[in-house]
């Protein structure tokens, strides 16, 4: 729904107001195994919203984001998913920064194996390699909250945390979720020139 | 303060095992290789399932005890536990399993050399797959150990519901406390007997007996956790809760369906490796009497059938000591 209203809004606003990247860097967690994720959002879209309330007017700002990034974590014994995608994001903004956000993603992912790989060659020699793991395609849908510090405390940050559920494939002989939760900083939008 | 420390070696991936993976036929096979290698023998263990994964057999005092003499090879199965790779349902076969089997055997030499022993040790569904790894691929196997395995499906099906229809007569007859739920047990399985077991009876039956090891009453032995703690099990564990349990039940269920017509109980004459089968008295999903069909059967002066007492289905756990005492005996008699 929320990437639905901001397509419209893109209609009605465009990009313009919002023409530069912010960094987005987060710790990534599949269960207990630690990771990392890089992004650089970009903009696509940037609207507003005046909502009332009790006679109280509320503006809300919603922005389209595509976000190209980088995501690894480490599941110990078992493999090293590398994954490079993008999400497409789109987040309401309130004036007090509360943020709520909701996305798809797609990507491709190499888990790496754990330990060494061994096989037998054409020759019928054990050989192994550390390298060795699966691609598979990984199809990404969640939601997001956080809050943008440039207006509640006057901070150029912004923090979110957001459950994620994966879906690879092919994995086995068929396809896998994966639930993560991702806990992120990134430079705030709006107090550098966005708005 | 122990806990963290856990957690942060766990995280790491820091172990003393040798732990690898085994790319075979599209598939990559988790491997964990414990205990003594330099004692020239390594059981390779068949996890029961088959929707399973080798670490669930990968802790307790049996293996511990089994560990101080051999070495324990450690896999999961195709599909299951902590296994990746791209294939086909197709190869999700009894045949194919017994293949990949038959190929690790073969890496664990090439690892470890060739003068490896290497013997077979199945549990439950392990039966099945060890016996079809030494019946139907070309494997080197230097022996057998079946502990509460099925290598015949149809007779499987037919000796459970005997045997609930036997202990819930005694159970009845006793006045257990459980009577009430004995009775709807053995009236459930009479009214599959009547016509022919068919296969989701056969099904419904082994939860009745995985139920009915709960409602007798068993010997059971204090120490059988071993000295790992919980927490060093669970923090060890390297499959996926959420897409181990998804990717093994599915794999699971097409195996055990194509599993539904093996029945080598005519064919146990061609096992000549030493061969001992460990059963459990009170063992309704995988009836002792396999066991002693099996070592009736198999061609070999070196076989042993071992029957434990007031014990089910687990007897790794139940009586861990005796367990692994009659694996370590029978081992170092017939290497």
């Amino acid at each position: 729904m929320l990437i639905a209203l901001s397509l419209v809004a893109l209609t009605q606003v465009g990009a313009a107001e919002l023409d530069a990247a912010t960094w987005n860097t987060s710790l990534v967690a599949q269960g207990w195994r630690p990771g990392l994720k890089l992004g650089v959002e970009l903009p696509l879209a940037q609207g507003e919203r005046v909502l009332t309330r009790r006679g109280v007017e509320r503006r809300v700002d919603r922005l389209l984001l595509v976000e190209p990034s980088f995501t690894a974590w480490h599941h110990w014994g078992n493999h090293t998913p590398l994954t490079a995608g993008g999400q497409l994001i789109a987040r309401r903004v309130r004036a007090d920064g509360w943020t709520s956000e909701a996305f798809i993603g797609q990507g491709l992912t190499y888990a790496i194996n754990a330990g060494t790989t061994y096989e037998f060659d054409d020759d019928g020699e054990l050989v192994g390699s550390a390298m060795a793991g699966n691609w598979m395609s990984a199809s990404s849908v969640g939601v997001g909250l956080g809050r943008d510090l440039s207006r509640s405390r006057g901070v150029d940050l912004a923090w979110h945390i957001r459950p994620t559920m994966t879906v690879w494939a092919p994995y086995n002989a068929g396809v896998a979720p994966v639930f993560t939760v991702e806990l992120g900083v990134r430079r705030a939008w709006f107090d550098r020139g966005g708005r | 303060m122990r806990a963290g420390l856990i957690l942060v070696l766990a995280m790491v991936g820091c172990s003393d095992s040798d732990s690898w993976y085994f790319r075979t036929d599209g598939v990559d096979l988790p491997v964990r290789v414990d205990g003594k290698l330099d004692s020239g023998l390594v059981l390779l263990m068949l996890h029961g399932g088959p929707a399973g994964s080798s670490v669930y057999y990968n802790w307790g005092l049996d293996t511990e005890l089994i560990e101080d003499e051999f070495a324990v090879a450690y896999y999961d199965q195709r599909g299951q536990g902590g296994t990746h790779g791209a294939y086909s349902t197709d190869t999700l076969t009894v045949a194919q399993l017994a293949e990949d089997n038959a190929n690790l055997v073969r890496a664990l030499r090439a690892r470890y050399g060739d003068d490896m022993d290497v013997w077979l040790y199945g549990h439950s569904w392990g039966g099945m797959l060890g016996t079809a790894t030494l019946l139907d691929t070309d494997a080197d196997v230097d022996g057998w150990i079946e502990a509460s395995g099925s290598h015949d499906y149809p007779a499987n099906d037919r000796y459970t519901a005997e045997l609930l229809l036997e202990i819930g007569a005694r159970e009845i007859a006793a006045g257990s406390a459980d009577t009430a739920r004995w009775r709807d047990i053995v009236a459930t399985v009479e009214d599959a007997v009547v016509d022919g077991i068919d296969r989701d009876e056969a099904v419904a039956n082994t939860w009745l007996g995985h139920e009915a090891e709960g409602l007798v009453e068993q010997y059971w032995a204090d120490e059988a956790a071993g000295d790992e703690t919980l927490m060093e099990i669970v923090l060890r564990d390297p499959t996926a809760a959420i897409t181990g349990a998804w990717s093994g039940w599915v794999p699971g269920r097409l195996v055990d369906a194509d599993a539904q017509s093996y029945a080598y109980t005519d064919r146990l004459h061609e096992i000549t490796v030493p061969s001992l089968f460990i059963y459990g008295e009170l063992d309704f999903v995988c009836p002792a009497q396999l066991g002693r069909d099996a070592y009736e059967r198999v061609d070999t002066d070196a076989k042993e059938f071992v029957l434990f007492e007031d014990v089910g289905h687990s007897p790794m756990s139940n009586d861990p000591v005796r367990y692994a005492e009659t694996i370590i005996d029978f081992v170092h008699t017939w290497r």
